[in-house]
């Protein structure tokens, strides 16, 4: 049995045939998804994805646009936004 | 179309209301107000039904009373005061 570690799904599990005819699990860190738009569902420019490790030291500026909304909606829905917020 | 209060739409600083100021060509403005002074794309703003009573090309001082006689929020500070610069003393208490 593997260890407590590898027998959850956390990490995802790679079938492979080793040159002596034998089969293994290798275990790999998961793909992040990337962030889309709340309103549109299409995909975020400029904003970091990946694990929590990797972002953390990632500089605060660089992680998203400087926008409103930025990181939730993107460029064409914020205008779209706005307007309403202006036309009341 | 001078005095015309407006919100921006794009860029960083979207969202941040504006007066027109003065024209440039006829797509572009000069806006003034919540954000720098800057030249900027008609496409990129959204029109109100306020006009604020400015001249031509007036200083942002101006722009800013105006704002404020409005009852408008100014968030940019006017001017930024200097940083009071402490004397060096090494650690050592004032004689």
């Amino acid at each position: 049995m593997p260890v407590p570690s590898k027998r959850s799904r956390t990490l995802r599990r790679v079938y492979i045939k080793t040159p002596g005819n034998k089969n293994k699990i290798l275990y790999k860190l998961r793909k992040h998804s990337n962030a889309t738009c709340s309103n549109c569902g299409g995909l975020l420019h400029g904003v970091k994805t990946g694990s929590s490790s990797i972002i953390r030291n990632i500089s605060k500026s660089s992680k998203n646009p400087k926008r409103m909304f930025a990181g939730i909606l993107c460029s064409n829905c914020t205008k779209l936004e706005i307007i309403k917020r202006t036309r009341k | 179309m001078i005095g015309r209060v407006v919100v921006k739409l794009s860029g960083k600083e979207s969202g941040r209301t504006a007066v027109i100021v003065d024209n440039v060509n006829d797509n572009f403005v000069v806006i003034d107000g919540n954000l720098k002074r800057r030249k900027c794309n008609l496409s990129h703003l959204e029109f109100t039904d306020l006009v604020l009573d400015i001249k031509k090309g007036s200083s942002t001082k101006e722009v800013h009373d105006a704002m404020k006689k409005a009852s408008l929020k100014i968030t940019i500070p006017r001017e930024k005061k200097a940083k009071e610069v402490k004397e060096k003393t090494n650690g050592k208490r004032k004689k």
